[in-house]
């Protein structure tokens, strides 16, 4: 075995790894994400009516929105409610997209956050808590409410922050045609 | 049009190029697998240009940010950092893209394992997010493969579908069963199955001390343990890898192994330590964020909530013991003192995996027949071996698989981690540059990345 044209093919092998490797770093590994944003329907307005039933006061941040129009925290005493607006948006991403995702549009107290989500921030008892509306439903379109001249009301009682998500309810029986309902949870869901 | 409308917009192109990915290749005669990395695990692309608040984002071009060991060695990675509204500190939008795949190719052994068999998909999450918005993207993702390959004349691939997660991965699986559960769906309908590895249910180990020193590869290449501490404490999807709070565990003590909380103070065995208590607040440094603290306890409770039968019933688990000759419930210990820039965080000589504490990473309610666990695979390449792998065809297959410990398979053969330490100990001492690492072998790069980005 020819143990020098070993070594010299080795270190020649080393030396190429290791140009190759400064060569790496000295390039970006760029990475496109083409496609156009196409923006379909916007909702009716929604009101979302707070009532803050938690027996203590509760705080609402303003939005990303909220922040950069100048909107102020809401100091909400137990026992008072607080208006959030709520729009949402259908949008595709491709020509291909035939399944697309919603977006809140600008609203002073809701933020996107994450695929169909908008959530309000809440500061209770020193304690950061998030109230979440799930906005995936094609239901926030319902021509029903399209009819209506003005916001519709979603009421929401909040007693404590448990519920994960609130999610517009199944249509049934004398509910109004539009409401949110907590999430049920699994069973034996421990609350805090 | 806000930040966190624009990064979810660019998110599900993401997904649209990947669901079309996965439809193109569609193999009917197939089950399917999802593959959710784990925590670190998922790549993150960040947008050459800066978001303009009121001006539209039409950027196409991003480059890769984690974890591209060029742009660490640049020091990039404190571009993960996230103010605290959940914008990236920056102003550059940065995307979850698929697994990692820039020097190491991780999972590179489950696409492997899987061709032929399987259609795969690996679908990357922001990590730095919490579980329970991030799920929103697997529920997202879901539909858009369904929709594209039942448009192809073949039947909704989710009846055939495996949800198989690495580590953090599991947690954000979790909450997506919570949620179809909390909708009153059929979970049948979006999966046929949920099998995790090394998940950490009630937290892990190594993740509290982040808080301290920071990891020791960024550290040398982000500005030091100082700033790479402060910049984990900014991400508020990590700290559910902090270990689970007392109220949520001690319920769970018989179904876990447990005897006592597993987190004691170092110098008195008798005092608990437990990171979400107003008493043991104090031992944490102060950027520590009290907010996200408060929001990770929430997921614990989550995280832990029982499953009804049905869906539990279809939920698996697989953890590894990487200490030889260990039998006893694992325990951190925590120093009151440990002084300025030192780890206060110890452990006895009970099992993990070197990430995951083993008591950690299965769900209490899960049913025992459906937990697996295997011996001496690291937590890192966990998701890899081919022992775990056996497990999970064996489960897509219907065939038995019995409970309890695996005779298991060696795993892919890496450097040690004592080997690739030194190696950072020489750069760190400044007798090396951290230039000469890109020259390590193939094994050590990969011990070095599983080493701190595979919680």
């Amino acid at each position: 075995m020819n143990t020098s044209a070993c070594r010299l093919s080795w270190c020649r092998l080393h030396v190429l790894l290791v140009t190759a490797l400064l060569a790496l770093a000295a390039c970006t590994n760029h990475v496109p994400l083409p496609g156009s944003v196409r923006y379909g329907a916007v909702s009716p307005s929604y009101t979302v009516l707070v009532e803050n039933a938690t027996g203590g006061a509760t705080t609402v941040l303003p939005s990303e929105f909220g922040r950069a129009k100048g909107f102020p925290q809401k100091v909400l005493p137990s026992g008072d409610s607080l208006a959030l607006s709520l729009q949402v948006r259908r949008f595709g991403v491709g020509s291909d997209d035939h399944v697309g995702s919603h977006q809140v549009l600008d609203s002073p107290y809701l933020d996107q956050d994450g695929a169909n989500t908008a959530v309000a921030r809440l500061r209770h008892a020193d304690e950061l808590y998030e109230l979440v509306i799930d906005l995936e439903s094609e239901r926030w379109f319902d021509a029903l409410t399209a009819s209506t001249a003005q916001a519709t009301t979603l009421p929401i009682r909040l007693t404590d922050f448990r519920s994960s998500r609130w999610v517009l309810c199944p249509p049934e029986g004398n509910r109004p045609p539009v409401a949110l309902c907590a999430a049920k949870g699994p069973p034996n869901h421990p609350r805090r | 049009m806000s930040y966190s409308t624009v990064v979810d917009e660019l998110r599900q192109k993401d997904l649209e190029l990947r669901a079309q990915a996965f439809a193109d290749g569609y193999n009917p005669g197939w089950p399917s697998v999802l593959l959710l990395p784990g925590g670190m695990g998922s790549r993150l692309i960040r947008s050459e240009v800066p978001y303009t608040p009121g001006v539209p984002f039409t950027n196409t071009r991003f480059y890769e940010l984690w974890l591209d060991f060029a742009k660490a060695l640049q020091g990039e990675l404190q571009y993960i950092a996230m103010n605290a509204f959940g914008e990236d500190e920056s102003g550059h939008p940065l995307v979850a893209s698929g697994e990692l795949s820039s020097i190491v190719k991780k999972y590179d052994g489950v696409r492997a394992f899987f061709a032929g068999r399987a259609n795969f998909a690996g679908l990357g999450y922001d990590w730095r997010r919490t579980p329970d918005k991030e799920f929103m993207y697997v529920r997202g993702f879901l539909r858009r493969i369904a929709e594209k390959v039942v448009a192809r004349g073949h039947a909704d691939p989710r009846r055939r579908l495996t949800l198989y997660a690495h580590s953090q991965g599991g947690l954000v699986a979790k909450f997506f069963l919570n949620d179809v559960v909390e909708r009153g769906e059929n979970v049948t309908d979006w999966c046929e199955r949920t099998i995790t590895c090394c998940s950490p249910f009630y937290g892990t180990w190594s993740h509290l001390s982040r808080y301290y020193v920071g990891e020791t590869l960024p550290n040398m290449v982000t500005g030091g343990a100082g700033r790479v501490s402060r910049i984990v404490a900014s991400l508020k999807g990590p700290y559910i890898l902090l270990p689970a709070p007392k109220a949520v565990l001690a319920p769970r003590f018989a179904q876990l192994g447990l005897v006592r909380y597993p987190v004691r103070d170092a110098m008195n065995q008798g005092i608990e330590c437990d990171p979400f208590n107003a008493d043991t607040r104090p031992r944490l440094p102060a950027y520590v964020s009290d907010d996200y603290l408060v929001a990770a306890r929430h997921q614990f409770t989550q995280i832990d909530a029982p499953l009804p039968a049905q869906v539990a019933d279809r939920v698996f688990h697989i953890r590894s013991n990487d200490v030889a000759g260990a039998s006893i419930p694992f325990e951190l210990q925590w120093a009151a003192n440990a002084g300025a820039g030192a780890d206060p965080i110890g452990h006895n000589a009970g099992m993990h995996d070197g990430t995951v504490p083993f008591w950690a990473a299965r769900l209490a309610s899960t049913p025992d027949a459906n937990v697996f666990d295997v011996q001496g695979v690291a937590h890192g390449g966990a998701a890899e071996n081919s022992t775990v792998l056996d497990v999970v065809w064996k489960l897509m297959s219907n065939q038995p698989v019995l409970p309890g410990p695996q005779a298991t398979a060696p795993g892919p053969h890496y450097a040690k981690h004592s080997e690739v330490e030194a190696e950072l100990g020489e750069v760190q001492a400044g007798r090396r540059r951290p230039e000469d690492l890109l020259a390590l072998p193939a094994d050590h790069f990969r011990t070095l990345v599983d080493g701190f980005s595979l919680s």
